[in-house]
Protein backbone atom coordinates (compact mmCIF):
# COMPACT_ATOMS: atom_id res chain seq x y z
CA UNK A 1 0.00 0.00 0.00
CA UNK A 2 1.38 3.54 -1.21
CA UNK A 3 2.24 6.67 1.46
CA UNK A 4 -1.10 8.70 0.90
CA UNK A 5 0.20 11.81 -1.38
CA UNK A 6 -0.64 14.33 1.56
CA UNK A 7 1.63 12.31 3.69
CA UNK A 8 4.96 11.38 1.47
CA UNK A 9 4.75 15.33 0.06
CA UNK A 10 5.56 16.51 3.91
CA UNK A 11 8.59 14.09 5.00
CA UNK A 12 10.18 16.92 7.25
CA UNK A 13 6.70 17.14 8.97
CA UNK A 14 7.49 15.53 12.45
CA UNK A 15 4.26 12.46 12.73
CA UNK A 16 3.89 12.74 16.45
CA UNK A 17 3.23 16.94 16.30
CA UNK A 18 0.82 16.02 13.46
CA UNK A 19 -0.74 13.27 15.31
CA UNK A 20 -1.57 15.79 18.57
CA UNK A 21 -2.95 18.26 15.74
CA UNK A 22 -5.20 15.93 14.46
CA UNK A 23 -6.04 14.47 18.05
CA UNK A 24 -7.02 18.15 18.92
CA UNK A 25 -8.94 19.24 15.97
CA UNK A 26 -10.86 15.60 15.98
CA UNK A 27 -11.85 16.77 19.42
CA UNK A 28 -13.11 19.85 18.52
CA UNK A 29 -14.99 18.70 15.53
CA UNK A 30 -15.62 15.14 14.58
CA UNK A 31 -13.64 14.23 11.34
CA UNK A 32 -11.61 17.68 11.75
CA UNK A 33 -8.82 15.60 12.43
CA UNK A 34 -8.82 13.28 9.35
CA UNK A 35 -9.81 16.71 7.26
CA UNK A 36 -6.62 17.73 8.56
CA UNK A 37 -4.78 14.66 7.61
CA UNK A 38 -6.13 14.97 4.51
CA UNK A 39 -8.71 12.25 4.10
CA UNK A 40 -12.00 14.38 3.22
CA UNK A 41 -14.08 11.64 2.39
CA UNK A 42 -13.46 9.60 5.49
CA UNK A 43 -13.75 13.12 7.94
CA UNK A 44 -16.81 13.63 6.21
CA UNK A 45 -18.33 9.77 7.07
CA UNK A 46 -17.04 10.48 10.45
CA UNK A 47 -18.82 14.50 10.99
CA UNK A 48 -21.45 13.01 9.71
CA UNK A 49 -21.94 9.73 11.68
CA UNK A 50 -21.01 11.19 15.02
CA UNK A 51 -22.81 14.99 14.40
CA UNK A 52 -26.06 13.07 13.79
CA UNK A 53 -26.86 11.11 17.17
CA UNK A 54 -25.28 13.99 18.99
CA UNK A 55 -28.10 16.87 17.51
CA UNK A 56 -30.66 14.46 17.78
CA UNK A 57 -29.84 13.57 20.91
CA UNK A 58 -29.41 17.29 22.24
CA UNK A 59 -32.63 18.02 20.28
CA UNK A 60 -34.89 15.33 22.21
CA UNK A 61 -33.11 15.61 25.43
CA UNK A 62 -32.28 19.47 25.26
CA UNK A 63 -28.98 21.18 26.61
CA UNK A 64 -30.43 22.09 29.89
CA UNK A 65 -30.55 18.85 31.46
CA UNK A 66 -28.84 16.81 28.42
CA UNK A 67 -25.14 18.87 27.97
CA UNK A 68 -24.44 19.76 32.22
CA UNK A 69 -21.70 18.23 34.56
CA UNK A 70 -24.28 19.07 37.46
CA UNK A 71 -27.66 16.93 36.49
CA UNK A 72 -25.88 13.84 34.58
CA UNK A 73 -21.76 13.72 35.06
CA UNK A 74 -21.17 10.22 33.69
CA UNK A 75 -23.15 11.66 30.68
CA UNK A 76 -21.41 14.75 30.56
CA UNK A 77 -17.92 12.85 30.89
CA UNK A 78 -18.97 10.42 27.37
CA UNK A 79 -19.90 13.94 26.08
CA UNK A 80 -16.55 15.44 26.46
CA UNK A 81 -15.14 14.19 24.09
CA UNK A 82 -16.69 15.96 21.14
CA UNK A 83 -14.85 19.44 22.80
CA UNK A 84 -16.49 21.99 20.29
CA UNK A 85 -20.22 20.80 20.31
CA UNK A 86 -20.14 20.19 24.38
CA UNK A 87 -18.66 23.76 25.06
CA UNK A 88 -21.27 25.23 23.14
CA UNK A 89 -24.15 23.42 24.40
CA UNK A 90 -22.71 23.87 28.22
CA UNK A 91 -22.57 27.53 27.51
CA UNK A 92 -26.01 27.80 26.67
CA UNK A 93 -27.39 25.34 29.42
CA UNK A 94 -26.00 27.76 31.62
CA UNK A 95 -27.41 30.47 30.80
CA UNK A 96 -31.20 28.49 31.11
CA UNK A 97 -32.68 29.19 34.08
CA UNK A 98 -32.66 26.67 37.04
CA UNK A 99 -35.36 23.87 36.61
CA UNK A 100 -36.98 23.55 40.35
CA UNK A 101 -37.31 20.30 42.10
CA UNK A 102 -40.54 18.50 40.91
CA UNK A 103 -41.58 20.41 38.85
CA UNK A 104 -42.32 20.19 34.93
CA UNK A 105 -40.47 22.34 33.05
CA UNK A 106 -39.96 23.24 29.04
CA UNK A 107 -36.61 23.11 28.80
CA UNK A 108 -36.26 19.84 30.47
CA UNK A 109 -36.85 16.39 28.53
CA UNK A 110 -38.58 13.41 30.70
CA UNK A 111 -39.11 9.48 30.21
CA UNK A 112 -38.89 8.11 27.40
CA UNK A 113 -37.44 11.17 25.81
CA UNK A 114 -34.73 11.95 28.23
CA UNK A 115 -33.39 8.05 28.65
CA UNK A 116 -33.04 7.97 24.35
CA UNK A 117 -31.25 11.41 24.63
CA UNK A 118 -28.94 9.95 26.86
CA UNK A 119 -27.85 7.00 24.85
CA UNK A 120 -27.49 8.94 21.65
CA UNK A 121 -25.38 11.50 23.37
CA UNK A 122 -23.20 9.20 25.35
CA UNK A 123 -22.57 6.71 22.16
CA UNK A 124 -21.81 10.43 19.81
CA UNK A 125 -19.42 11.20 22.50
CA UNK A 126 -17.40 7.80 22.61
CA UNK A 127 -17.59 7.29 19.29
CA UNK A 128 -15.96 10.37 18.95
CA UNK A 129 -13.21 9.16 21.12
CA UNK A 130 -12.88 6.31 18.25
CA UNK A 131 -12.78 8.54 15.36
CA UNK A 132 -9.77 10.46 17.94
CA UNK A 133 -7.74 7.77 18.41
CA UNK A 134 -8.30 6.92 14.51
CA UNK A 135 -7.05 10.03 13.43
CA UNK A 136 -3.99 9.95 15.70
CA UNK A 137 -2.71 6.21 14.74
CA UNK A 138 -3.44 7.33 11.43
CA UNK A 139 -1.08 10.83 11.75
CA UNK A 140 1.59 8.52 13.70
CA UNK A 141 1.58 5.52 11.04
CA UNK A 142 1.61 7.44 7.65
CA UNK A 143 -1.86 7.34 6.86
CA UNK A 144 -2.53 3.33 7.32
CA UNK A 145 -5.37 2.48 9.19
CA UNK A 146 -3.81 0.54 12.67
CA UNK A 147 -5.04 -2.93 11.42
CA UNK A 148 -4.09 -2.43 8.13
CA UNK A 149 0.07 -1.57 9.37
CA UNK A 150 1.01 -5.09 9.31
CA UNK A 151 0.01 -6.26 6.09
CA UNK A 152 0.85 -3.21 4.45
CA UNK A 153 4.70 -3.01 5.31
CA UNK A 154 6.02 -5.72 2.98
CA UNK A 155 3.99 -4.08 0.04
CA UNK A 156 4.92 -0.47 1.42
CA UNK A 157 8.39 -1.55 1.23
CA UNK A 158 8.97 -2.78 -2.15
CA UNK A 159 6.76 0.09 -3.87
CA UNK A 160 7.80 3.20 -1.52
CA UNK A 161 11.15 2.26 0.17
CA UNK A 162 9.22 2.41 3.64
CA UNK A 163 11.65 0.91 6.49
CA UNK A 164 9.98 -2.13 8.46
CA UNK A 165 8.85 -1.61 11.70
CA UNK A 166 8.74 2.48 11.56
CA UNK A 167 6.79 3.60 13.94
CA UNK A 168 6.86 7.30 12.62
CA UNK A 169 6.78 8.97 9.63
CA UNK A 170 10.34 10.73 9.59
CA UNK A 171 11.64 7.11 10.50
CA UNK A 172 9.75 4.84 7.89
CA UNK A 173 11.12 7.58 5.45
CA UNK A 174 14.80 7.36 6.26
CA UNK B 1 -16.00 35.47 29.13
CA UNK B 2 -17.91 32.10 29.30
CA UNK B 3 -20.89 34.03 30.43
CA UNK B 4 -20.66 36.18 27.32
CA UNK B 5 -20.11 33.66 25.34
CA UNK B 6 -23.04 31.26 26.40
CA UNK B 7 -25.28 34.43 25.99
CA UNK B 8 -24.61 35.24 22.75
CA UNK B 9 -25.65 31.10 21.97
CA UNK B 10 -28.50 31.30 24.13
CA UNK B 11 -29.94 34.09 21.45
CA UNK B 12 -28.12 32.35 18.92
CA UNK B 13 -30.53 29.85 19.49
CA UNK B 14 -33.73 31.38 20.33
CA UNK B 15 -33.43 33.11 16.72
CA UNK B 16 -32.67 30.22 15.02
CA UNK B 17 -35.41 27.92 15.07
CA UNK B 18 -32.96 25.10 14.59
CA UNK B 19 -31.05 26.58 17.85
CA UNK B 20 -34.63 26.79 19.14
CA UNK B 21 -34.98 22.49 18.89
CA UNK B 22 -31.78 22.24 21.39
CA UNK B 23 -33.01 24.89 24.22
CA UNK B 24 -36.73 23.38 24.10
CA UNK B 25 -36.88 19.43 23.81
CA UNK B 26 -39.11 17.60 21.24
CA UNK B 27 -41.12 14.71 22.71
CA UNK B 28 -40.77 11.81 21.32
CA UNK B 29 -43.87 10.23 19.58
CA UNK B 30 -45.24 7.51 21.30
CA UNK B 31 -43.47 4.35 20.28
CA UNK B 32 -40.99 6.19 18.65
CA UNK B 33 -38.14 4.62 21.19
CA UNK B 34 -37.63 1.42 19.65
CA UNK B 35 -37.23 2.66 16.25
CA UNK B 36 -34.94 5.33 17.44
CA UNK B 37 -32.24 1.71 17.72
CA UNK B 38 -31.90 1.88 13.78
CA UNK B 39 -30.21 4.89 12.84
CA UNK B 40 -28.10 4.77 15.89
CA UNK B 41 -26.71 1.46 15.10
CA UNK B 42 -26.12 2.72 11.61
CA UNK B 43 -24.48 5.29 12.78
CA UNK B 44 -22.25 2.94 15.16
CA UNK B 45 -21.70 0.74 11.99
CA UNK B 46 -20.31 3.65 9.82
CA UNK B 47 -17.84 4.83 12.28
CA UNK B 48 -16.64 1.74 12.85
CA UNK B 49 -16.06 0.30 9.28
CA UNK B 50 -14.52 4.38 8.84
CA UNK B 51 -11.83 3.51 11.27
CA UNK B 52 -10.45 0.69 8.94
CA UNK B 53 -10.84 1.92 5.49
CA UNK B 54 -8.25 3.68 3.34
CA UNK B 55 -11.13 5.50 1.65
CA UNK B 56 -15.04 6.36 1.96
CA UNK B 57 -15.43 3.62 -1.13
CA UNK B 58 -14.23 0.91 0.74
CA UNK B 59 -16.83 1.70 3.83
CA UNK B 60 -20.72 1.00 2.38
CA UNK B 61 -20.79 -3.05 1.85
CA UNK B 62 -19.02 -3.46 4.82
CA UNK B 63 -21.07 -1.10 7.23
CA UNK B 64 -24.51 -2.69 5.75
CA UNK B 65 -22.71 -5.94 6.88
CA UNK B 66 -21.93 -4.62 10.23
CA UNK B 67 -25.29 -2.94 10.83
CA UNK B 68 -27.47 -6.27 10.34
CA UNK B 69 -25.31 -7.90 12.33
CA UNK B 70 -25.28 -5.67 14.96
CA UNK B 71 -29.13 -5.37 14.80
CA UNK B 72 -29.10 -9.70 14.97
CA UNK B 73 -26.77 -9.48 17.69
CA UNK B 74 -28.97 -7.30 19.70
CA UNK B 75 -32.22 -8.51 18.80
CA UNK B 76 -30.71 -12.40 20.32
CA UNK B 77 -29.73 -10.97 23.15
CA UNK B 78 -33.29 -9.53 23.87
CA UNK B 79 -34.80 -13.16 23.02
CA UNK B 80 -32.49 -14.79 25.29
CA UNK B 81 -33.56 -11.75 28.35
CA UNK B 82 -36.36 -12.72 27.14
CA UNK B 83 -36.74 -16.24 27.70
CA UNK B 84 -34.51 -16.17 30.68
CA UNK B 85 -37.19 -13.05 32.54
CA UNK B 86 -40.08 -15.61 31.30
CA UNK B 87 -38.23 -18.67 32.91
CA UNK B 88 -37.76 -16.44 36.66
CA UNK B 89 -40.97 -15.72 36.62
CA UNK B 90 -42.63 -19.50 35.99
CA UNK B 91 -40.15 -21.80 38.10
CA UNK B 92 -38.65 -18.77 40.86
Amino acid sequence: MAIPAYQAKKPNVDASTRAIQAGLLGWLIPGAGHFFLGARGLAAVFCLAISLPFFVGAAIGGVKDSINPKTNGWLFCAEIFIGGYTTVGYLVSNRLPDIPPKQQSAYASYYPGADVAQIYLATAGLLNLLAILDAVARAAQHGVPTFRLTEAQPKTVAEDGVQPGATSLSEALK
Amino acid sequence: MASLLGSVCLALGDSLPLGTLFIHPIKLPHGARLWMLFPLVFCVAAVYRASRAQSPGEIVGPTLRTFVSILLGMFGIAIGLLIAHEIILRYF
